[in-house]
Protein backbone atom coordinates (compact mmCIF):
# COMPACT_ATOMS: atom_id res chain seq x y z
CA UNK A 1 0.00 0.00 0.00
CA UNK A 2 0.89 3.55 -0.72
CA UNK A 3 1.82 5.68 1.43
CA UNK A 4 -0.77 8.17 0.05
CA UNK A 5 -3.30 5.93 0.28
CA UNK A 6 -2.95 4.51 3.68
CA UNK A 7 -2.74 7.96 4.98
CA UNK A 8 -6.38 8.54 3.06
CA UNK A 9 -7.91 5.44 4.66
CA UNK A 10 -6.90 6.89 8.30
CA UNK A 11 -7.74 9.98 7.48
CA UNK A 12 -11.56 8.92 6.82
CA UNK A 13 -11.23 6.70 10.00
CA UNK A 14 -10.24 10.07 11.84
CA UNK A 15 -13.14 11.72 10.14
CA UNK A 16 -15.36 8.68 11.40
CA UNK A 17 -14.35 8.74 15.05
CA UNK A 18 -14.49 12.48 15.48
CA UNK A 19 -17.99 12.63 14.55
CA UNK A 20 -19.02 9.72 16.68
CA UNK A 21 -16.39 11.33 19.39
CA UNK A 22 -18.76 14.41 19.02
CA UNK A 23 -22.25 12.74 19.95
CA UNK A 24 -20.99 11.64 23.20
CA UNK A 25 -21.87 13.36 26.21
CA UNK A 26 -24.00 13.57 28.96
CA UNK A 27 -26.74 16.14 26.94
CA UNK A 28 -29.10 14.15 24.77
CA UNK A 29 -28.50 15.89 21.21
CA UNK A 30 -29.98 14.62 17.82
CA UNK A 31 -27.22 14.89 14.98
CA UNK A 32 -28.93 18.22 13.52
CA UNK A 33 -28.38 19.98 17.07
CA UNK A 34 -25.01 18.97 17.34
CA UNK A 35 -24.48 20.91 13.50
CA UNK A 36 -26.76 23.58 14.73
CA UNK A 37 -24.57 24.11 17.89
CA UNK A 38 -21.51 23.27 16.01
CA UNK A 39 -21.87 25.95 13.49
CA UNK A 40 -24.70 28.46 14.82
CA UNK A 41 -23.78 30.75 12.09
CA UNK A 42 -24.96 28.68 9.35
CA UNK A 43 -28.00 26.50 11.20
CA UNK A 44 -29.34 29.18 13.71
CA UNK A 45 -30.88 27.77 16.84
CA UNK A 46 -32.50 29.18 19.52
CA UNK A 47 -31.08 27.25 22.33
CA UNK A 48 -28.10 29.16 23.43
CA UNK A 49 -26.79 26.07 25.76
CA UNK A 50 -26.60 23.97 22.17
CA UNK A 51 -23.28 26.09 21.40
CA UNK A 52 -21.98 26.06 24.43
CA UNK A 53 -22.50 22.21 24.85
CA UNK A 54 -20.87 21.85 21.33
CA UNK A 55 -18.11 24.22 21.71
CA UNK A 56 -16.72 24.42 24.82
CA UNK A 57 -17.28 20.87 26.40
CA UNK A 58 -17.25 18.78 23.59
CA UNK A 59 -15.13 19.90 20.72
CA UNK A 60 -11.86 20.98 22.68
CA UNK A 61 -12.08 17.75 23.73
CA UNK A 62 -12.36 16.04 20.48
CA UNK A 63 -9.59 18.63 19.01
CA UNK A 64 -7.58 18.39 21.84
CA UNK A 65 -7.62 14.29 21.06
CA UNK A 66 -6.90 15.07 17.59
CA UNK A 67 -3.79 17.13 18.14
CA UNK A 68 -1.90 14.72 21.13
CA UNK A 69 -2.53 11.85 19.63
CA UNK A 70 -1.25 13.03 15.86
CA UNK A 71 1.52 14.43 18.10
CA UNK A 72 2.40 11.18 19.76
CA UNK A 73 1.86 8.88 16.70
CA UNK A 74 4.31 11.31 14.70
CA UNK A 75 7.02 11.77 17.63
CA UNK A 76 6.90 8.43 17.66
CA UNK A 77 7.55 7.46 14.45
CA UNK A 78 10.53 10.04 13.92
CA UNK A 79 12.05 8.52 17.14
CA UNK A 80 11.81 5.03 15.99
CA UNK A 81 13.14 6.05 12.74
CA UNK A 82 16.27 8.25 14.56
CA UNK A 83 17.38 6.12 16.82
CA UNK A 84 16.97 3.03 14.54
CA UNK A 85 14.67 1.00 17.36
CA UNK A 86 11.14 -0.26 16.58
CA UNK A 87 11.22 0.03 20.87
CA UNK A 88 11.93 3.68 20.98
CA UNK A 89 8.87 6.08 21.92
CA UNK A 90 7.96 9.53 22.37
CA UNK A 91 8.94 9.39 26.12
CA UNK A 92 12.54 7.71 26.14
CA UNK A 93 14.07 10.97 25.41
CA UNK A 94 12.94 12.27 28.81
CA UNK A 95 10.63 14.85 27.55
CA UNK A 96 7.57 13.18 28.82
CA UNK A 97 8.78 13.42 32.22
CA UNK A 98 10.02 16.37 32.49
CA UNK A 99 6.45 17.93 31.20
CA UNK A 100 4.76 15.69 33.91
CA UNK A 101 7.28 17.06 36.34
CA UNK A 102 6.32 20.74 35.45
CA UNK A 103 2.69 19.94 35.95
CA UNK A 104 3.20 18.58 39.18
CA UNK A 105 4.86 21.17 40.15
CA UNK A 106 2.07 23.26 39.28
CA UNK A 107 -0.09 21.54 40.94
CA UNK A 108 2.43 21.39 44.50
CA UNK A 109 2.93 25.12 44.32
CA UNK A 110 -1.06 25.48 44.28
CA UNK A 111 -0.58 27.58 41.04
CA UNK A 112 -2.82 25.18 39.37
CA UNK A 113 -5.83 25.85 40.76
CA UNK A 114 -5.27 30.29 40.30
CA UNK A 115 -5.02 30.52 36.97
CA UNK A 116 -6.19 27.36 34.83
CA UNK A 117 -3.45 27.66 32.23
CA UNK A 118 -0.57 27.58 35.19
CA UNK A 119 -0.75 23.64 34.06
CA UNK A 120 0.09 23.37 30.52
CA UNK A 121 2.37 26.31 30.79
CA UNK A 122 4.47 24.94 33.66
CA UNK A 123 4.36 21.46 31.34
CA UNK A 124 5.95 23.02 28.49
CA UNK A 125 8.34 24.72 30.23
CA UNK A 126 9.19 21.56 31.68
CA UNK A 127 9.39 19.88 28.70
CA UNK A 128 11.74 22.74 27.05
CA UNK A 129 14.22 22.90 29.87
CA UNK A 130 14.56 18.63 30.12
CA UNK A 131 14.96 19.09 26.30
CA UNK A 132 17.96 21.71 26.51
CA UNK A 133 19.32 19.97 29.17
CA UNK A 134 19.09 16.42 27.01
CA UNK A 135 20.53 18.44 24.21
CA UNK A 136 23.45 19.53 26.45
CA UNK A 137 24.28 16.34 28.19
CA UNK A 138 24.17 14.42 24.84
CA UNK A 139 25.94 16.95 22.89
CA UNK A 140 24.57 16.82 19.29
CA UNK A 141 27.28 13.97 18.16
CA UNK A 142 25.92 11.81 20.31
CA UNK A 143 25.52 7.80 19.37
CA UNK A 144 22.32 6.21 19.66
CA UNK A 145 23.55 4.76 23.07
CA UNK A 146 24.58 8.16 24.63
CA UNK A 147 21.15 9.98 23.42
CA UNK A 148 19.33 7.05 25.08
CA UNK A 149 20.65 6.87 28.26
CA UNK A 150 20.54 10.15 28.91
CA UNK A 151 16.89 10.31 28.15
CA UNK A 152 16.89 7.50 30.78
CA UNK A 153 18.42 9.64 33.38
CA UNK A 154 16.66 12.49 32.70
CA UNK A 155 13.40 10.59 33.19
CA UNK A 156 14.85 9.19 36.59
CA UNK A 157 15.76 12.00 37.34
CA UNK A 158 12.33 13.71 36.72
CA UNK A 159 9.92 10.76 38.23
CA UNK A 160 12.25 10.70 41.22
CA UNK A 161 11.35 14.61 41.98
CA UNK A 162 7.44 13.75 41.05
CA UNK A 163 8.01 11.75 43.80
CA UNK A 164 9.52 13.89 46.00
CA UNK A 165 6.37 16.28 45.10
CA UNK A 166 3.97 13.50 46.36
CA UNK A 167 6.10 12.44 48.83
CA UNK A 168 5.93 16.15 50.86
CA UNK A 169 2.56 16.70 49.29
CA UNK A 170 0.47 19.38 51.81
CA UNK A 171 -2.48 17.46 51.74
CA UNK A 172 -3.87 14.17 50.36
CA UNK A 173 -6.35 16.03 48.41
CA UNK A 174 -3.38 17.21 46.10
CA UNK A 175 -1.98 13.97 46.17
CA UNK A 176 -4.89 12.57 44.74
CA UNK A 177 -5.31 15.41 41.85
CA UNK A 178 -1.53 15.02 41.12
CA UNK A 179 -1.87 10.91 40.84
CA UNK A 180 -5.30 11.22 38.47
CA UNK A 181 -3.68 14.24 36.17
CA UNK A 182 -0.60 11.87 35.80
CA UNK A 183 -2.75 8.98 34.46
CA UNK A 184 -3.95 11.10 31.34
CA UNK A 185 -7.11 12.43 30.23
CA UNK A 186 -9.20 14.86 28.07
CA UNK A 187 -11.82 15.30 30.46
CA UNK A 188 -12.61 19.01 31.29
CA UNK A 189 -10.24 20.74 28.98
CA UNK A 190 -11.03 23.97 27.28
CA UNK A 191 -10.47 25.46 24.10
CA UNK A 192 -7.45 27.50 25.87
CA UNK A 193 -5.63 24.53 26.18
CA UNK A 194 -6.16 23.37 23.04
CA UNK A 195 -4.79 26.71 21.40
CA UNK A 196 -1.90 26.98 23.54
CA UNK A 197 -1.18 23.04 22.92
CA UNK A 198 -1.95 23.58 18.96
CA UNK A 199 0.98 25.80 17.85
CA UNK A 200 3.89 24.04 20.08
CA UNK A 201 2.49 20.23 18.30
CA UNK A 202 1.98 21.98 15.08
CA UNK A 203 5.58 23.64 14.79
CA UNK A 204 6.75 20.14 16.32
CA UNK A 205 4.85 17.99 13.59
CA UNK A 206 6.46 20.06 10.91
CA UNK A 207 9.95 19.68 11.96
CA UNK A 208 9.23 16.08 12.28
CA UNK A 209 7.98 15.56 8.80
CA UNK A 210 10.30 17.40 7.35
CA UNK A 211 13.01 14.86 9.02
CA UNK A 212 12.08 12.19 6.79
CA UNK A 213 14.55 12.32 3.82
CA UNK A 214 17.15 12.18 6.48
CA UNK A 215 15.53 8.95 8.56
CA UNK A 216 15.19 7.28 5.10
CA UNK A 217 19.08 7.48 4.71
CA UNK A 218 19.75 6.57 8.63
CA UNK A 219 18.26 2.92 7.04
CA UNK A 220 21.81 2.34 5.82
CA UNK A 221 23.98 3.62 9.05
CA UNK A 222 25.11 6.61 9.94
CA UNK A 223 28.57 6.61 7.56
CA UNK A 224 26.50 5.85 4.37
CA UNK A 225 24.12 8.55 5.87
CA UNK A 226 26.39 10.94 5.85
CA UNK A 227 28.19 10.21 2.84
CA UNK A 228 25.09 10.96 1.15
CA UNK A 229 25.12 14.23 2.44
CA UNK A 230 23.14 14.20 5.48
CA UNK A 231 23.93 16.37 8.05
CA UNK A 232 23.77 14.41 11.13
CA UNK A 233 23.72 16.84 13.80
CA UNK A 234 21.70 18.67 12.46
CA UNK A 235 19.27 16.18 11.92
CA UNK A 236 19.57 14.76 15.50
CA UNK A 237 18.91 18.20 16.84
CA UNK A 238 15.90 18.36 14.20
CA UNK A 239 14.20 15.67 15.39
CA UNK A 240 14.61 15.62 19.52
CA UNK A 241 13.46 19.37 19.47
CA UNK A 242 10.32 18.25 16.99
CA UNK A 243 9.75 15.56 19.53
CA UNK A 244 9.74 17.02 22.27
CA UNK A 245 7.65 20.33 21.09
CA UNK A 246 4.94 17.68 19.86
CA UNK A 247 5.48 15.43 22.94
CA UNK A 248 6.08 18.48 25.96
CA UNK A 249 3.05 20.63 24.53
CA UNK A 250 0.83 17.05 24.67
CA UNK A 251 1.44 16.20 27.77
CA UNK A 252 1.44 19.24 29.63
CA UNK A 253 -2.09 19.32 28.28
CA UNK A 254 -3.26 16.15 28.79
CA UNK A 255 -1.30 13.92 31.42
CA UNK A 256 0.72 11.46 30.45
CA UNK A 257 -0.68 8.75 27.16
CA UNK A 258 1.45 5.92 26.88
CA UNK A 259 2.20 3.38 24.18
CA UNK A 260 0.11 5.45 21.54
CA UNK A 261 3.71 6.64 20.15
CA UNK A 262 5.21 2.87 20.37
CA UNK A 263 2.08 0.87 18.68
CA UNK A 264 0.93 3.21 15.78
CA UNK A 265 4.46 3.51 13.82
CA UNK A 266 4.34 -0.65 14.71
CA UNK A 267 1.21 -1.40 13.41
CA UNK A 268 1.24 1.25 10.21
CA UNK A 269 5.90 0.51 9.48
CA UNK A 270 4.62 -3.15 7.60
CA UNK A 271 1.94 -1.50 5.33
CA UNK A 272 4.18 1.14 3.59
CA UNK A 273 7.33 -0.82 3.25
CA UNK A 274 9.22 -0.06 6.49
CA UNK A 275 10.41 3.04 4.92
CA UNK A 276 11.05 5.53 7.87
CA UNK A 277 10.06 9.00 5.95
CA UNK A 278 6.77 6.76 4.28
CA UNK A 279 5.40 6.04 8.28
CA UNK A 280 5.52 9.59 9.45
CA UNK A 281 2.39 10.91 7.98
CA UNK A 282 -0.30 7.78 8.30
CA UNK A 283 1.64 7.14 12.07
CA UNK A 284 0.06 11.37 13.00
CA UNK A 285 -3.07 10.11 11.31
CA UNK A 286 -3.19 6.91 12.82
CA UNK A 287 -2.15 8.53 16.82
CA UNK A 288 -4.70 10.94 16.23
CA UNK A 289 -7.52 7.79 15.16
CA UNK A 290 -6.26 5.89 18.07
CA UNK A 291 -6.31 8.21 21.11
CA UNK A 292 -9.58 9.61 19.79
CA UNK A 293 -10.91 5.99 19.97
CA UNK A 294 -9.55 5.19 23.43
CA UNK A 295 -10.84 8.52 24.59
CA UNK A 296 -14.53 7.12 23.25
CA UNK A 297 -14.21 3.76 24.81
CA UNK A 298 -13.42 5.93 28.09
CA UNK A 299 -16.32 7.06 27.69
CA UNK A 300 -18.42 4.07 26.67
CA UNK A 301 -17.11 0.97 29.25
CA UNK A 302 -19.17 1.17 32.07
CA UNK A 303 -17.65 2.18 35.47
CA UNK A 304 -17.74 3.52 38.46
CA UNK A 305 -16.36 6.54 37.70
CA UNK A 306 -15.00 7.82 34.20
CA UNK A 307 -11.90 5.80 33.11
CA UNK A 308 -8.28 7.88 32.82
CA UNK A 309 -6.87 7.51 28.80
CA UNK A 310 -3.52 7.04 30.05
CA UNK A 311 -5.17 3.78 31.82
CA UNK A 312 -6.82 2.65 29.06
CA UNK A 313 -3.89 3.23 26.54
CA UNK A 314 -1.65 1.32 28.81
CA UNK A 315 -4.20 -1.72 29.13
CA UNK A 316 -4.44 -1.76 25.00
CA UNK A 317 -0.43 -1.69 24.64
CA UNK A 318 0.87 -3.48 27.24
CA UNK A 319 -0.42 -6.89 25.46
CA UNK A 320 0.54 -5.43 22.30
CA UNK A 321 4.27 -4.84 23.84
CA UNK A 322 4.12 -8.57 25.08
CA UNK A 323 3.56 -9.66 21.64
CA UNK A 324 6.11 -7.45 20.21
CA UNK A 325 8.44 -9.08 22.78
CA UNK A 326 7.74 -12.61 21.95
CA UNK A 327 7.63 -11.88 17.53
CA UNK A 328 11.46 -10.31 19.03
CA UNK A 329 11.94 -13.83 20.69
CA UNK A 330 10.96 -15.98 18.10
CA UNK A 331 13.23 -14.08 15.42
CA UNK A 332 16.26 -14.69 17.39
CA UNK B 1 49.28 5.52 -18.58
CA UNK B 2 47.29 7.52 -16.86
CA UNK B 3 47.24 11.27 -16.95
CA UNK B 4 45.18 13.66 -14.73
CA UNK B 5 44.74 12.74 -11.13
CA UNK B 6 40.64 12.51 -10.64
CA UNK B 7 40.56 12.16 -6.76
CA UNK B 8 43.68 13.89 -5.21
CA UNK B 9 44.26 13.32 -1.44
CA UNK B 10 46.80 15.46 1.13
CA UNK B 11 46.03 14.18 4.23
CA UNK B 12 47.23 16.12 7.88
CA UNK B 13 48.48 14.13 10.49
CA UNK B 14 45.57 12.35 13.04
CA UNK B 15 46.49 12.07 16.42
CA UNK B 16 44.06 10.01 19.00
CA UNK B 17 44.36 10.63 22.27
CA UNK B 18 45.48 7.38 24.09
CA UNK B 19 43.71 6.37 27.06
CA UNK B 20 46.27 4.43 28.87
CA UNK B 21 49.29 6.50 28.65
CA UNK B 22 47.49 9.97 28.19
CA UNK B 23 49.72 11.01 25.33
CA UNK B 24 48.91 10.92 21.89
CA UNK B 25 48.96 8.06 19.85
CA UNK B 26 49.42 8.86 15.97
CA UNK B 27 46.37 7.29 14.01
CA UNK B 28 47.66 8.44 10.63
CA UNK B 29 50.19 10.28 8.70
CA UNK B 30 50.01 12.93 6.17
CA UNK B 31 50.10 11.25 3.03
CA UNK B 32 49.54 11.85 -0.57
CA UNK B 33 47.88 10.00 -2.39
CA UNK B 34 46.11 9.83 -5.96
CA UNK B 35 43.92 7.86 -7.91
CA UNK B 36 43.39 8.34 -11.85
CA UNK B 37 40.42 7.94 -13.81
CA UNK B 38 39.82 4.05 -14.94
CA UNK B 39 42.19 3.12 -12.21
CA UNK B 40 41.33 0.17 -9.42
CA UNK B 41 43.69 1.22 -6.78
CA UNK B 42 43.74 -1.23 -3.66
CA UNK B 43 44.52 0.04 -0.04
CA UNK B 44 45.96 -2.96 1.96
CA UNK B 45 47.64 -2.81 5.27
CA UNK B 46 47.40 -5.11 8.26
CA UNK B 47 44.42 -4.78 10.40
CA UNK B 48 44.82 -1.77 13.07
CA UNK B 49 46.63 -0.20 9.82
CA UNK B 50 44.55 2.98 9.16
CA UNK B 51 42.92 1.96 6.05
CA UNK B 52 39.10 2.30 7.09
CA UNK B 53 40.59 5.86 8.99
CA UNK B 54 41.87 6.75 5.99
CA UNK B 55 39.03 5.68 3.63
CA UNK B 56 36.85 7.67 6.04
CA UNK B 57 38.94 11.09 5.89
CA UNK B 58 38.74 10.87 2.35
CA UNK B 59 34.96 11.03 3.01
CA UNK B 60 35.18 13.85 4.75
CA UNK B 61 33.47 11.89 8.13
CA UNK B 62 36.79 12.24 9.73
CA UNK B 63 39.81 14.83 10.17
CA UNK B 64 40.11 17.56 7.81
CA UNK B 65 42.24 16.23 4.51
CA UNK B 66 42.24 18.13 1.67
CA UNK B 67 40.54 16.48 -1.01
CA UNK B 68 40.47 17.12 -4.70
CA UNK B 69 38.07 15.57 -7.46
CA UNK B 70 38.75 16.76 -10.54
CA UNK B 71 41.00 19.05 -9.54
CA UNK B 72 38.21 20.50 -7.60
CA UNK B 73 38.15 21.35 -3.90
CA UNK B 74 35.35 19.67 -1.59
CA UNK B 75 35.96 21.46 1.31
CA UNK B 76 34.02 24.75 -0.38
CA UNK B 77 31.30 22.39 -1.93
CA UNK B 78 27.93 22.17 0.38
CA UNK B 79 27.62 18.64 1.80
CA UNK B 80 25.11 17.33 -0.71
CA UNK B 81 27.68 18.79 -3.54
CA UNK B 82 29.81 16.44 -2.05
CA UNK B 83 28.48 13.73 -1.86
CA UNK B 84 27.68 13.51 -5.12
CA UNK B 85 31.43 13.78 -5.62
CA UNK B 86 32.56 10.54 -4.23
CA UNK B 87 30.37 7.73 -3.38
CA UNK B 88 31.72 5.83 -0.26
CA UNK B 89 30.46 2.48 0.92
CA UNK B 90 31.50 1.79 4.84
CA UNK B 91 32.71 -1.38 5.78
CA UNK B 92 29.62 -1.87 8.39
CA UNK B 93 26.86 -2.14 6.47
CA UNK B 94 24.17 -1.80 8.87
CA UNK B 95 20.62 -1.91 7.82
CA UNK B 96 17.75 -1.17 10.43
CA UNK B 97 14.34 -1.99 8.76
CA UNK B 98 13.35 -4.46 5.88
CA UNK B 99 13.11 -1.78 3.43
CA UNK B 100 12.61 -3.33 -0.40
CA UNK B 101 16.12 -3.62 -2.62
CA UNK B 102 14.80 -1.39 -4.32
CA UNK B 103 14.38 1.48 -2.12
CA UNK B 104 17.65 0.59 -0.77
CA UNK B 105 19.38 1.58 -4.07
CA UNK B 106 17.07 4.53 -4.17
CA UNK B 107 19.01 6.00 -1.06
CA UNK B 108 22.07 6.81 -3.35
CA UNK B 109 20.03 9.25 -5.49
CA UNK B 110 19.31 11.45 -1.99
CA UNK B 111 21.84 13.72 -2.91
CA UNK B 112 20.22 14.25 -6.15
CA UNK B 113 16.78 14.52 -4.98
CA UNK B 114 15.19 17.91 -4.11
CA UNK B 115 11.79 17.33 -4.03
CA UNK B 116 9.82 14.11 -2.50
CA UNK B 117 9.50 11.60 -6.16
CA UNK B 118 12.48 10.09 -8.38
CA UNK B 119 12.65 11.80 -11.32
CA UNK B 120 13.92 10.04 -14.69
CA UNK B 121 17.01 10.40 -14.45
CA UNK B 122 16.84 9.05 -10.42
CA UNK B 123 14.86 6.10 -12.13
CA UNK B 124 17.64 5.41 -14.79
CA UNK B 125 20.70 5.60 -12.32
CA UNK B 126 18.88 3.40 -10.12
CA UNK B 127 18.07 0.59 -12.90
CA UNK B 128 21.57 1.09 -14.22
CA UNK B 129 23.19 0.04 -10.67
CA UNK B 130 20.89 -2.34 -9.65
CA UNK B 131 21.54 -4.11 -13.33
CA UNK B 132 25.22 -3.71 -12.75
CA UNK B 133 25.30 -5.37 -9.40
CA UNK B 134 22.72 -8.27 -11.16
CA UNK B 135 20.30 -7.46 -7.92
CA UNK B 136 16.99 -6.52 -10.42
CA UNK B 137 15.75 -9.58 -9.68
CA UNK B 138 15.56 -8.98 -6.22
CA UNK B 139 14.23 -5.52 -6.62
CA UNK B 140 10.90 -6.07 -3.87
CA UNK B 141 12.57 -8.44 -1.50
CA UNK B 142 13.67 -7.20 1.68
CA UNK B 143 17.20 -6.62 2.05
CA UNK B 144 16.79 -8.23 5.45
CA UNK B 145 16.20 -11.49 3.89
CA UNK B 146 18.88 -11.69 1.35
CA UNK B 147 22.10 -13.27 1.74
CA UNK B 148 25.29 -11.84 2.46
CA UNK B 149 26.24 -12.02 -0.83
CA UNK B 150 22.92 -10.56 -2.40
CA UNK B 151 23.24 -7.89 0.23
CA UNK B 152 27.08 -7.00 -0.72
CA UNK B 153 25.94 -6.38 -4.56
CA UNK B 154 22.70 -4.27 -3.20
CA UNK B 155 25.08 -2.41 -1.00
CA UNK B 156 27.72 -1.84 -3.91
CA UNK B 157 24.04 -0.50 -5.82
CA UNK B 158 23.60 1.59 -3.56
CA UNK B 159 26.52 3.25 -3.74
CA UNK B 160 26.28 3.69 -7.92
CA UNK B 161 23.22 4.67 -7.85
CA UNK B 162 25.07 8.26 -6.65
CA UNK B 163 26.65 8.06 -9.82
CA UNK B 164 29.86 9.82 -8.51
CA UNK B 165 32.84 9.78 -10.35
CA UNK B 166 34.65 8.35 -7.55
CA UNK B 167 33.96 5.36 -5.45
CA UNK B 168 35.57 4.60 -2.08
CA UNK B 169 34.77 1.06 -1.19
CA UNK B 170 35.96 -0.31 2.32
CA UNK B 171 36.16 -4.64 2.20
CA UNK B 172 33.32 -4.78 0.18
CA UNK B 173 34.32 -8.20 -0.81
CA UNK B 174 34.86 -9.23 3.29
CA UNK B 175 32.30 -11.81 3.51
CA UNK B 176 31.71 -12.65 0.05
CA UNK B 177 32.04 -16.35 -1.12
CA UNK B 178 35.05 -16.21 -3.87
CA UNK B 179 32.18 -16.57 -6.71
CA UNK B 180 30.85 -13.39 -5.73
CA UNK B 181 33.99 -12.01 -4.81
CA UNK B 182 35.25 -12.41 -8.20
CA UNK B 183 31.92 -10.60 -9.53
CA UNK B 184 32.16 -7.65 -7.16
CA UNK B 185 36.13 -7.41 -8.69
CA UNK B 186 34.94 -7.69 -12.17
CA UNK B 187 32.56 -4.87 -11.53
CA UNK B 188 34.68 -2.74 -9.90
CA UNK B 189 36.86 -3.20 -13.05
CA UNK B 190 34.13 -2.49 -15.95
CA UNK B 191 33.46 0.82 -13.52
CA UNK B 192 36.87 1.91 -13.61
CA UNK B 193 36.76 1.27 -17.25
CA UNK B 194 33.79 3.76 -17.55
CA UNK B 195 36.16 6.19 -16.40
CA UNK B 196 35.37 5.91 -12.36
CA UNK B 197 38.37 5.81 -9.94
CA UNK B 198 38.20 3.41 -7.22
CA UNK B 199 39.96 3.15 -4.23
CA UNK B 200 39.09 -0.01 -2.92
CA UNK B 201 40.75 -2.06 0.83
CA UNK B 202 41.39 -4.82 0.52
CA UNK B 203 42.91 -7.81 2.93
CA UNK B 204 42.98 -10.83 0.00
CA UNK B 205 46.65 -9.97 -0.90
CA UNK B 206 46.18 -12.50 -4.06
CA UNK B 207 43.21 -10.60 -5.18
CA UNK B 208 44.95 -7.14 -5.25
CA UNK B 209 48.06 -8.52 -7.00
CA UNK B 210 45.64 -9.68 -9.61
CA UNK B 211 42.67 -7.18 -10.22
CA UNK B 212 44.35 -3.80 -9.18
CA UNK B 213 45.91 -1.36 -11.07
CA UNK B 214 47.96 -0.13 -8.10
CA UNK B 215 48.13 -0.65 -4.23
CA UNK B 216 48.89 1.49 -1.66
CA UNK B 217 50.04 -0.27 1.66
CA UNK B 218 49.31 0.97 5.08
CA UNK B 219 51.49 0.17 8.05
CA UNK B 220 51.44 2.06 11.99
CA UNK B 221 49.66 4.77 10.02
CA UNK B 222 52.05 5.12 7.62
CA UNK B 223 52.23 4.76 3.30
CA UNK B 224 54.94 2.16 2.94
CA UNK B 225 54.77 1.74 -1.14
CA UNK B 226 52.62 2.67 -3.58
CA UNK B 227 52.94 1.42 -7.07
CA UNK B 228 52.00 -1.40 -9.35
CA UNK B 229 51.42 -4.59 -7.14
CA UNK B 230 54.12 -6.70 -8.33
CA UNK B 231 56.38 -3.72 -8.07
CA UNK B 232 55.24 -2.90 -4.39
CA UNK B 233 54.36 -6.09 -2.62
CA UNK B 234 58.11 -8.01 -2.95
CA UNK B 235 58.88 -10.21 -0.16
CA UNK B 236 60.61 -8.05 1.92
CA UNK B 237 57.61 -5.40 2.13
CA UNK B 238 55.25 -8.89 3.00
CA UNK B 239 57.83 -9.82 5.55
CA UNK B 240 58.33 -6.02 7.23
CA UNK B 241 54.16 -4.91 6.97
CA UNK B 242 52.28 -8.59 7.77
CA UNK B 243 54.94 -10.69 8.57
CA UNK B 244 54.53 -13.21 5.90
CA UNK B 245 55.82 -14.37 2.11
CA UNK B 246 54.03 -15.62 0.06
CA UNK B 247 54.83 -18.38 -3.03
CA UNK B 248 54.40 -16.45 -6.44
CA UNK B 249 54.03 -18.01 -9.98
CA UNK B 250 52.91 -16.97 -13.97
CA UNK B 251 49.84 -17.70 -15.37
CA UNK B 252 49.38 -16.99 -18.93
CA UNK B 253 52.13 -14.20 -17.99
CA UNK B 254 50.93 -12.24 -15.33
CA UNK B 255 52.32 -12.98 -11.91
CA UNK B 256 50.22 -13.91 -9.25
CA UNK B 257 51.06 -14.42 -5.41
CA UNK B 258 49.83 -16.59 -2.74
CA UNK B 259 49.99 -16.29 1.18
CA UNK B 260 52.09 -19.02 2.14
CA UNK B 261 53.27 -18.84 5.54
CA UNK B 262 54.10 -16.55 8.32
CA UNK B 263 57.31 -15.43 9.19
CA UNK B 264 59.30 -13.42 11.59
CA UNK B 265 60.09 -9.53 10.40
Amino acid sequence: MTERRLSLLLLLALLALTGWALTLGTAPLTPSMMVAGLLPDLFPHDDPRLAMVMQEIRLPRVLLGLVVGAALGLAGAALQGLLRNPLAEPSIIGTSACASLGAVLAFYYGLAADFSLALPLAGISGAALGTLLLLALAGPAASTLTLILTGVALSSMAGALTSLALNLSPSPYAVTEIVMWMMGSLKDRSMDDVLLASPFVLAGCLLLLRAGRGLDALTLGEEAAASLGIALPRLRVQVIAGAALAVGAAVATAGSVGFVGLIIPHLLRPLVGHRPSAVLLPSALGGAALLTAADIAVRLIPARSELMLGVVTAIIGTPFFCTLILKARRQA
Amino acid sequence: MMSIPLLEVHTRPLLARDRRGGGERMLLEALRLSVAAGEVVGLLGPNGAGKSTLLRQIAGQQGAARVLVNGQELAGLSTTARARQLAYLPQSSELHWPVAVAEVVALGRVPHRSGRGLTSADRQAIEQAMTATSVSDLARRPITSLSGGEKARVLLARALAVEAPVLLADEPIAHLDPGHQLQVLTLLRRLAGQGMAVLVVLHDLGLAARWCDRVVVLHHGALVADGPPAHCLDDGLLARVYGIAATRGLRDGAPYLVPWEAVRP
